[in-house]
């Protein structure tokens, strides 16, 4: 789907658990995200924590999409 | 004796060109035009008892239509068997052979054969079907492969006809369509693998178990010039939708997508949302649907200004078990929708 949307024009920032996969099928921004049962931030951490977490994909995500790319690239979440 | 119809389009069957390319579907007596050596081939194991012709322009623009009204020319003959094409490379005539096939196979339960050149995009609508009772033979780019195709054809048709079971795509000849059918194997899976990985190192030809789909390279989208200006929309494949999942989106194979308001929401609160999906523990998700459209956090960076503003739907379908040709169709519908509504970058959460 990421795939189809860069080809209309659309940037699409990939938050997917299955990056390495994303990334060997050509999506062009991919940031990885926690675990396939909840991407956007992580139940076992305090609240907070995980709202942080959530906030980091997010951020992510919008650096990804004002970043120009050539190939499939990966935006860690960390570096936020 | 066997009965076989042919499906041909209006070139082939002799009415005309392009000028004749809008014609509805009719049914002739016997085999018209190239079915002639088709019959020839067939010998007495087969009679090409009708044929039905329909125009190229017809058929791409009316597919509904056209569709209805080969089968029920079809019905009237009664067939065992349907024949289509050959289409060589020609594009809607090998569509409408493929939806000719897939609409009379599942309609009349017979089996169907048809023929075209590998790269055909009937080839792709047919292999989406993964119908065991249609076969695709592949053929050459241009009618110069005639003789070839109707051989080909004729000779899986009285196969057909001789009740014999068709065996795998491989070894038979026709285009693989993707379907996995158990066998019982001598050695184990784990043996096998070993034989392939031996052959694979020592430069020895092997044949995968699960061949790789090829994917076509996509261009990157140009980044957003101006975060601050720009109108982000939520996307995701987890199958997150109102609670009661009002467009009954199917937890596997689904084929349904839809959007969904976000106005006056802060944060995607338990209770209120649930995820449809059969390939993942949905319940994590259901405790804080945040997991799937991390809205709380968008809401949060929208509020300090790090974008413009959130699209006020996001858009949701499922994505478990999902074929690649049908979640593709769903993005480009997306995309449409995204574009007229002034979306300018997308965030896709996958499950």
């Amino acid at each position: 789907m990421a795939r189809e949307l860069d080809r209309s024009g659309l940037p699409v920032a990939l938050v997917t658990t299955m990056f390495p996969l994303a990334k060997q099928l050509g999506a062009a921004r991919i940031v990885p995200a926690r675990r396939i049962t909840h991407p956007c931030g992580d139940p076992s951490l305090p609240e907070d924590a995980d709202r942080a977490a959530r906030k980091q994909i997010v951020t992510a995500a919008l650096r990804a999409l004002q970043t120009p790319v050539a190939e499939p690239t990966v935006f860690s979440a960390d570096q936020e | 004796m066997f009965k076989v119809v042919h499906f041909l389009n209006q070139f082939f069957g002799g009415i005309g060109g392009e000028e004749k390319a809008h014609i509805a579907p009719e049914l002739r007596e016997g085999a018209v035009g190239p079915a002639k050596g088709l019959q020839l081939q067939l010998g007495d194991e087969a009679k090409i008892e009708a044929s039905v012709l329909c125009g190229d322009n017809f058929f791409a623009e009316n597919g509904e239509e056209a569709k209805a009204r080969t089968v029920e020319l079809v019905k009237k003959v009664r067939p065992q068997l349907l024949m289509a094409g050959p289409a060589f490379d020609s594009g809607r005539y090998g569509f409408a052979c493929a939806e000719v096939c897939q609409a009379v196979s599942t309609s009349m339960s017979i089996p169907c054969v048809t023929a075209m050149h590998p790269e055909n995009p009937g080839v792709d609508a047919s292999r989406s079907y993964k119908n065991l009772s249609v076969y695709v033979i592949p053929t050459a780019e241009s009618v110069a492969g005639m003789p070839d195709a109707l051989r080909k054809m004729a000779a899986l048709a009285k196969r057909l006809a001789a009740g014999e079971a068709i065996g795998p795509a491989l070894e038979e000849g026709y285009l693989p369509r993707g379907i996995r059918r158990d066998e019982i194997a001598e050695k184990t899976a784990a043996e096998r693998a070993l034989e392939m990985l031996l052959a694979k190192l020592s430069s020895k030809p092997f044949v995968t178990e699960i061949p790789w789909l090829r994917w076509a390279r996509v261009a990157p989208a140009k980044p957003l010039p101006d975060l601050t200006k720009a109108t982000i929309a939520v996307a995701t494949t987890s199958g997150l939708v109102p609670w009661g999942n009002p467009d009954q989106f199917w937890a596997r194979r689904n084929t349904k997508w839809a959007k969904y308001a976000l106005a006056g929401h802060d944060s995607m609160e338990k209770g209120k949302w649930e995820a449809v999906h059969s390939g993942y523990n949905t319940a994590v998700v259901g405790e804080n649907p945040n997991y799937a459209v991390p809205l709380d956090a968008i809401r949060e960076l929208e509020a300090s200004g790090a974008f413009g503003s959130l699209y006020p739907y996001y858009y949701s379908t499922t994505g478990g078990q999902g074929a690649p040709q049908v979640m593709e169709k769903m993005a480009r519908e997306m995309s449409q929708d995204m574009k007229s509504a002034g979306v300018d970058g997308v965030l896709l959460v996958a499950t």
